[in-house]
């Protein structure tokens, strides 16, 4: 008899609790951000816009990185996990707008609910702080021209801003250079030890190592922020990068599965402005030489038109990594 | 700016009583992850940032350097009383850790690997502190081409760690290899052997693949051989004291193992798994009697613990000279650092000598913890380790999930773990050892994109090979060291090939 007592009680008890557990505001568990590409300065920049939701929402939210794919991997894991706000994605570029363009995605940025935007950092075209062969951009494309083949450059893999960005404007230029990817420090390593003669780097890379480096461009269509790279833009010269606005710079949007409840993602919008907005986060997020993008600017609302018009942009790029990766095997290299 | 002065404007900086405190903290739940399978210094220092950023900078480096410390050593302790490394890094720690268990010499062996990795750990600080400049010089020589053929040596320490069957353990060396081709070709975007999973776009994950391979195959033999309300058995919980000495019997061992871990370490894309399994076959082929390793020795767990824990320090060598982390706990920590307001690279040496010094203190003073507390709680671990198989099996296999989901949250690790586990069992029950395999996976990466980006670098010009000093003489080497293997094959070969035919 005691028995069946003490099981009712329990049975009352946990009828009574469910609707107080379900009635509990989002979030009681902690928040995890799925950050798209190994540890690096980007991820510290993730970390600290992690910081600042986890503020806001009074639960941890931990910034896990997971590399693969170009960022894909990253994308898709979200896209199976729950949708129920506690999985946050943070759509680079590549993976949100570019790897769906290489057909390396069957998603699109549609498939997404937005929060905020967190950061844009424009690429930087330096080659070696000694460097006699050339002095600035013109001369540096000018030696690319009587050279076909010679230069070795880095931008990253294929499929990234980075080296999007470099090859639209060499396309245009009609020169050829020969890519070297890496996936790893060992870039900036052989970099600086010389091993190819240019390399683009974002604001991270240069910051670090900024005094064995020469900026002989900012592959932007804006001027650099206070702590960004200082150097001159193509257009300073009459050289069209082919690309404008946000397009030509790396970002990342927070966003979440689609079919998230919508009470969820107010949560996680609000917390996120709040975030967003402190003049503390936005300060180390400048420390690290990116730019804190405007919540105000790069509201939920405007998301969609911003990644159409840079996918209508990038669209037209991509055919330059075809036609370069042609070019170099045309030279036999 | 001298390493004295370093040290000394880290005095005031770091040596607080918090400071200490935090870093003892720090090596202890380093050493604890470290010991539960899956669960390594890196899932560690993931979840520990959040926490540590209300710290002071100097104060939560310091507590993410002891995590890192006693990490790389917590691995050896479950390697040695379970056959499972905790973590990749301690797989070269089984080939005698264990052997010395089966012969009632847990203590003793844990013991070792902890005053080994203290004193390895030592050793990289003293690296660190007084030899950074030149490293990260050493450092910059490394170019892909030297990558590659420093890779291919990996791959002879492969036919060395063999133990009974080079053959078959060059047959899991090569499946290793070819393995480690699974996923995007980063350099022209194709899918290899993906079979259209997104799982698989980043390749077999390191961590899953050891906890199939070791842990559950082993729990599968456990399970297999009965008697499962047996405990383990491990007499005697106290290290004696003279492991405290030991390692320091086998002097050129520890200095050399120490050395190698430190150099690798400094080069960044290596690793700790690379550093002890060539520290490991460079201490069996100097020994005398090189038959005597795998069967339970010291001197195997001294030269892999040594030299993964100098990893530790060499791998701060570019992190905090050029920004360029040489493991992915190191990249994970520059970002820490930069969260704090700290930019690595030349300008962290000018501007912040305080955090230099600070940093080179906690490094040394955590390997000094680690001694300390790494022999105090050896009869915890092993008491903990010696509980009845029914439960102990179990627990471990808990641990593996926990492990295998935590790397991304993915439960499709779990699933290979899972797969991988019963593999190793078919495996290891026919006499194939895995850690060819898993050595293998780490080192084809470094050897095929090493190996690309030089023909890309020369122009398709393949006497880059012969041209580069570095590279060719360790390409040299490592002819006369595959000759000199296969010479003692060689009356095997003569019987096989050509006795049967004059037979």
């Amino acid at each position: 008899m005691k028995r069946l007592l003490a099981i009712l009680t329990l049975a009352s008890l946990a009828l009574c609790a469910g609707p107080a557990l379900a009635a509990q505001k989002f979030p009681t568990r902690p928040v995890q951000v799925l950050f798209p590409f190994g540890p690096s300065v980007t991820y510290s920049v993730s970390q600290v816009a992690g910081e600042a939701l986890s503020q806001e929402l009074g639960q941890p939210v931990s910034v896990t990185s997971t590399p693969g794919a170009g960022g894909v991997k990253a994308a898709l894991t979200v896209m199976n996990k729950a949708a129920d706000g506690y999985t946050i994605f943070d759509g680079y570029v590549a993976p949100l707008v570019l790897a769906p363009l290489s057909g390396n995605a069957k998603y699109s940025h549609k498939d997404f609910k937005p929060l905020y935007a967190v950061a844009s950092n424009a690429f930087a075209l330096v080659c070696h702080k000694d460097e006699t062969r050339w002095d600035d951009l013109p001369g540096f494309l000018k030696y690319m021209k009587e050279n076909p083949g010679k230069i070795v450059y880095s931008s990253g893999q294929d499929f990234t801003l980075r080296n999007l960005v470099i090859v639209a404007m060499l396309k245009n230029e009609g020169v050829v250079g020969r890519k070297v990817t890496y996936q790893d420090a060992t870039e900036m390593k052989d970099f600086l030890a010389k091993e190819f003669d240019v390399m683009v780097c974002n604001s991270g890379q240069y910051k670090t190592n900024k005094d064995s480096m020469r900026v002989l461009a900012v592959l932007s269509d804006q001027p650099s922020p206070e702590d960004g790279i200082p150097g001159p833009l193509p257009k300073d010269y009459g050289i069209s990068l082919g690309l404008s606005g946000l397009a030509a710079v790396g970002w990342n949007w927070w966003v979440v599965r689609s079919d998230t409840p919508d009470d969820v993602v107010q949560v996680l919008r609000e917390a996120m402005y709040r975030g967003m907005s402190n003049p503390e986060t936005r300060k180390k997020i400048e420390f690290m030489g990116f730019s804190p993008l405007s919540p105000d600017t790069y509201s939920p609302e405007s998301y969609d038109r911003i990644c159409s018009d840079i996918t209508d942009q990038l669209t037209d790029a991509v055919g330059a990594i075809e036609w370069m990766n042609e070019q170099v095997a045309r030279l036999g290299m | 700016m001298n390493a004295d002065s370093f040290l000394i404007a880290g005095l005031g900086y770091y040596l607080t009583l918090p400071n200490l405190a935090f870093t003892a903290m720090g090596v202890f739940v380093g050493m604890i992850i470290g010991v539960l399978p899956g669960l390594g210094p890196m899932l560690a220092i993931i979840l520990a940032t959040p926490m540590v950023m209300k710290l002071q900078a100097v104060t939560a480096m310091s507590v993410l350097l002891g995590v890192y410390v006693g990490g790389a050593c917590g691995g050896a302790i479950s390697a040695i009383l379970l056959k499972i490394p905790g973590t990749p890094i301690n797989a070269a720690t089984v080939f005698d850790g264990y052997p010395m268990k089966e012969k009632g010499e847990s203590p003793r062996a844990i013991g070792l690997a902890i005053t080994a990795s203290a004193y390895g750990g030592a050793i990289g600080g003293i690296f660190l502190i007084f030899c950074t400049p030149l490293l990260a010089a050493v450092s910059m020589k490394f170019a892909p081409a030297e990558y590659f053929a420093l890779a291919l040596t990996g791959v002879i320490c492969i036919v060395i760690v063999s133990q009974d069957s080079i053959l078959k353990g060059s047959i899991m060396g090569v499946l290793g290899l070819l393995a480690s081709t699974i996923g995007i070709d980063p350099f022209i975007n194709v899918e290899r052997f993906t079979f259209g999973s997104v799982y698989l776009m980043n390749g077999l994950n390191l961590v899953a693949t050891v906890l199939g391979l070791y842990a559950m195959a082993e729990m599968i033999f456990q399970v297999q051989r009965g008697r499962l309300s047996d405990s383990p058995g491990i007499k005697g919980f106290l290290a004696p004291f003279s492991v405290l000495t030991e390692p320091f019997k086998q002097w050129k061992n520890l200095l050399g193992s120490s050395t190698i871990g430190t150099v690798i370490g400094a080069l960044p894309g290596v690793g700790a798994v690379v550093a002890a399994l060539v520290a490991y076959s460079a201490a069996k082929s100097c020994s005398s009697y090189p038959e005597k390793f795998g069967t339970g020795i010291p001197d195997g767990i001294i030269a892999s613990e040594a030299s993964n824990n100098a990893c530790v320090g060499g791998s701060l060598i570019p992190t905090l000279t050029l920004a360029l982390p040489g493991t992915a706990i190191a990249a994970l920590m520059l970002a820490v650092l930069m969260l704090f307001g700290f930019l690595p690279g030349p300008d962290l040496f000018n501007n912040s000598p305080e955090m230099v010094g600070g940093l080179f203190l906690a490094y040394g003073i955590s390997n000094i913890f680690l001694l300390i507390l790494g022999l105090l709680f050896t009869p915890l671990f092993v008491s903990a380790l010696n509980m009845k198989k029914q439960y102990l099996i179990p627990v471990i296999m808990l641990l593996c999930v926990v492990g295998a989901y935590g790397i991304e949250t993915n439960i499709t690790d779990v699933g290979v773990m899972v797969i991988l586990g019963f593999l190793g069992y078919f495996l290891v029950r026919n006499g194939y050892p895995v850690a060819p395999f898993v050595l293998a996976q780490v080192l084809g990466n470094i050897i095929e994109y090493n190996f690309r980006r030089t023909l890309t670098l020369s122009g398709n010009d393949y006497s880059v090979f012969f041209t580069r000093p570095v590279t060719f003489g360790i390409l040299i080497a490592n002819i006369v060291a595959f000759t000199l293997i296969l010479t003692p094959l060689l009356p095997w070969l003569k019987r096989r090939f050509f006795g049967g035919r004059n037979g």
